[in-house]
């Protein structure tokens, strides 16, 4: 079990990295208690489907229904792994 | 199921007088005030953008049985547990803790049909509150046009309240919505979720300790939130709880070690339970991504296209106000000079007819007539503002903004302040960071305001009245001052952010509205807001000190004397001259600096003043335009007062000082103190001479006149 928790630790990739177009499962978030809260309260909570949309100024993305952009700097916090689907756009 | 009638029980406190409450509750962006303005028929600002409603309103509307009731519509917000000032206020207003506001008795939470799962969070924690419910499900036009389905009779058995479609642009719904609310109001059942037993023990340890301490027993859901606190102290303050916030941080780190992510679990458990609360009762197309709306923010948030996209936007708005607003300036410019005249012709010459012709037509006249510039640029921003685009903007910005320090949320202030100061200066409560949000404060009367474009455009009229394309380089010059503004800004930010507000570097997270056509309705009702509100002003504080100008323009004034020839030893001459020594250096004459002085009250009062002293110099019956009674002036030495070089002193003086009393008065309000209020006038202030002194003194080096 802890195998593959860290196998799971060591294939995720930051929401910044993340290819556009594809579906991928939160796995954790980095920062401060009050932000990471906030984000878990948008939806970005462990195994939260996410949906990248777009990069560039902004990091496009849908969670829970609603489409949320982020900064760079946030992005780079959110950690994902790739969701066992096909390409969501 | 307690049934609870308005007249009865719960509510047998509140005497016969006092109207039914009804708190409007709902996540940013989903149609609070626009359900607000359907119900009430008031006409609050709503825009395509999170973050618009910063303060509650209060209206009211009469239910069907002719009864009044007061409606509140209560910034929005994604949880109980605020994180910004603005959320803070939903929070107190929804469990009675503010003083002015009475505990509503019954919330009407709106939600955005088609973003059920993140908007249901927000009310579940609100039925957990055990206060009657009633859910809005708006924006339907949009889940049909997506061509999902709501289940709605199930989703109100399972929510146990009632739950009505609506579509709050059109007013769709509103009278079922009504009908509910003439109802009965029952208390939903309690929506209560029960958490592993390591987190139940210490919820059991805080009701305990209310007991103890002999306080009425609270909800369960805000010991809930008092204990998934990231920051207990203030939580427990704000819940008006402050003995709990000692208990609570053991209670948190004993839950810490059982389980590291009991945060994560606490939030996800919600999520989850909502999950299963919506199956079955929404059926979704296949589409995941929003196809057009996704294609455009690849462009929009795209490095180079969202720049080219963006310098495109402001570059047309600022061609309009110039293209489409100096017609109908020059028609209301020339009518008033002709009433004017009618007044010259009719009025044997005396102070009667001085007052009327220099003071209130010279003072407000040349005010009114930049009215429909400023109608075309608020016509832009409501433009893109009820697109959705501003939200996009805010990211692009983000970048260059988190170089000088800055919160990606200060743009939305900061372009708001390009409208006026104060609404920008009241929206950075959206500012969850109190560092941040006194920065934003600070630098946000930078950004060129409306008050500031009727000097811009005098001074553009006198600069290229020669040129043969005088509209392209009035709006270029007004574009690039518009960028100083914000160049001083993003400077002082930097300079703050590296001084007295060091600090952690701010993340910027926002929901992105969905694209939509604009409303010409609304952005049409804006402008009609906007320019009442403008000839309110013109008609009280600038009519008022427009008069008090005349008098201390043409008065002591000698027997047999000409206007001009009092000018010169008039009380303002005096007040003017007394300050000349330490404006000369920028270029400006003692008629500037009385300007300046009337300036101090709204930047506007600039044009008034001028309009005041020139058209009172005028000793021939025929009114001269003000910029070509301007352009005569000259000093002793038979150099133009207005030559470019002045003028474009002039124009940075203005572009960075902090000329508005009410701005003042606003920070004063905001920041809660006299200090900063005072320190952000100085710095703008000297900045601003200073830089026009080194602008001017340059130019004469170099050679320029």
């Amino acid at each position: 079990m802890k195998k593959n928790g860290k196998a799971e630790r060591k294939s995720a990739i930051s929401l910044a990295e993340a290819r556009v177009g594809s579906i991928f499962y939160v796995h954790s978030i980095e920062g401060n208690a009050v932000e990471c809260h906030r984000l878990r309260e948008l939806g970005f909570c462990e195994k939260a489907e996410v949906v990248k949309i777009a990069h560039g100024a902004m990091t496009v993305c849908l969670v829970c229904g609603s489409k949320l952009g982020l900064n760079k700097w946030l992005a780079k916090r959110i950690f994902v792994t790739a969701a066992k689907k096909d390409s969501a756009l | 199921m307690a049934l609870l009638k308005k007249d009865e029980n719960a509510f047998n406190t509140k005497s016969a007088s006092k109207p039914f409450t009804f708190a409007l509750v709902g996540n940013p962006n989903c149609g609070k005030t626009t359900l607000f303005n359907a119900l009430t028929g008031l006409r609050q600002k709503i825009a395509n953008y999170p973050g618009v409603t910063i303060e509650k309103k209060v209206g009211f509307f009469y239910n069907l049985h002719g009864e009044k009731c007061q409606l509140i519509d209560l910034p929005g917000t994604y949880s109980l547990l605020p994180n910004s000032p603005d959320e803070k206020i939903t929070t107190e207003v929804l469990l009675g803790l503010r003083e002015d506001t009475p505990k509503p008795d019954a919330v009407i939470c709106i939600v955005d049909a088609t973003n059920l799962e993140r908007s249901l969070y927000l009310v579940s924690q609100i039925l957990e509150l055990d206060i009657p419910v009633i859910v809005a499900l708006n924006m339907i036009d949009e889940l049909a046009a997506k061509g999902w389905e709501v289940d709605f009779k199930a989703l109100s058995q399972r929510l146990n309240c009632p739950v009505v479609p609506c579509q709050a642009n059109t007013k769709s719904g509103t009278v079922p919505l009504k009908t509910v609310l003439t109802k009965e109001m029952a208390r939903s059942k309690p929506f209560v979720l029960n958490y592993p037993d390591f987190i139940e023990e210490e919820i059991v340890i805080l009701e305990g300790l209310l007991q103890l301490h002999n306080r009425k027993p609270v909800e369960r859901m805000v010991l809930v939130l008092i204990l998934i606190s990231p920051d207990p102290v203030e939580a427990a303050k704000l819940f008006q709880l402050d003995f709990l916030a000692e208990t609570v941080k053991s209670s948190q780190e004993k839950i810490e070690k059982i389980n590291p992510s009991w945060r994560d679990l606490v939030v996800r458990k919600r999520y989850n339970a909502l999950q299963n609360l919506l199956k079955g009762t929404v059926k979704k197309g296949g589409q995941l991504s929003r196809g057009f709306s996704d294609m455009i923010d690849r462009y929009v948030a795209h490095p180079f296209w969202g720049w080219l996209i963006f310098s495109l936007a402001m570059g047309l708005m600022f061609l309009a106000v110039f293209g489409m607003g100096s017609y109908p300036k020059d028609w209301i410019d020339e009518s008033i000079r002709k009433i004017a005249q009618k007044f010259q012709e009719f009025f044997p010459p005396g102070e009667l007819r001085d007052l009327i012709c220099q003071g209130i037509i010279g003072g407000v006249g040349n005010v009114v007539v930049f009215l429909p510039q400023i109608l075309v640029l608020f016509f832009f921003i409501g433009l893109l503002e009820d697109t959705g685009y501003m939200a996009r903007a805010a990211f692009l910005m983000d970048k260059l903004m988190n170089a000088v320090g800055l919160h990606g949320k200060s743009f939305l202030p900061i372009l708001s302040s390009h409208a006026c100061a104060i609404p920008g200066i009241l929206s950075a409560r959206t500012i969850d960071n109190p560092k941040d949000r006194l920065l934003t404060i600070l630098i946000a009367p930078f950004a060129s305001c409306s008050a500031r474009l009727p000097v811009y455009v005098l001074m553009c009229g006198i600069l290229f009245s020669g040129s043969a394309h005088p509209v392209l380089w009035s709006s270029l010059t007004i574009f690039f001052l518009y960028f100083l503004g914000i160049g001083g800004a993003f400077f002082f930010a930097w300079v703050f952010k590296n001084t007295f507000f060091k600090g952690r570097r701010p993340f910027l997270l926002l929901e992105l509205p969905p694209y939509r056509r604009p409303s010409i309705k609304s952005i049409g009702l804006q402008m009609y807001e906007r320019s009442l509100a403008f000839l309110k002003r013109a008609g009280t504080i600038i009519v008022s000190v427009s008069i008090l100008l005349w008098f201390l323009t043409s008065h002591p004034r000698l027997q047999g004397e000409s206007s001009s020839q009092a000018l010169a030893h008039s009380f303002a001459a005096n007040i003017g001259h007394f300050i000349e020594p330490v404006i000369k250096p920028l270029g400006f004459n003692w008629k500037i600096g009385v300007g300046l002085l009337s300036a101090q009250a709204a930047r506007e009062m600039f044009v008034s003043t001028m309009g005041i002293i020139y058209t009172g110099e005028e000793t021939k019956e025929d009114i001269l335009p003000l910029t070509q009674a301007m352009s005569n002036d000259l000093w002793p030495d038979g150099r133009k007062v207005f030559s470019p070089l002045s003028c474009l002193s002039l124009m940075i003086y203005f572009a960075f000082s902090l000329q508005c009393l009410s701005t003042v008065a606003v920070v004063r309000r905001e920041t809660g103190s006299w200090k900063w209020a005072a320190f952000q006038f100085a710095y703008m202030t000297s900045f601003a001479y200073i830089c026009s002194f080194i602008f001017y003194q340059l130019g004469l080096l170099l050679g320029f006149s």
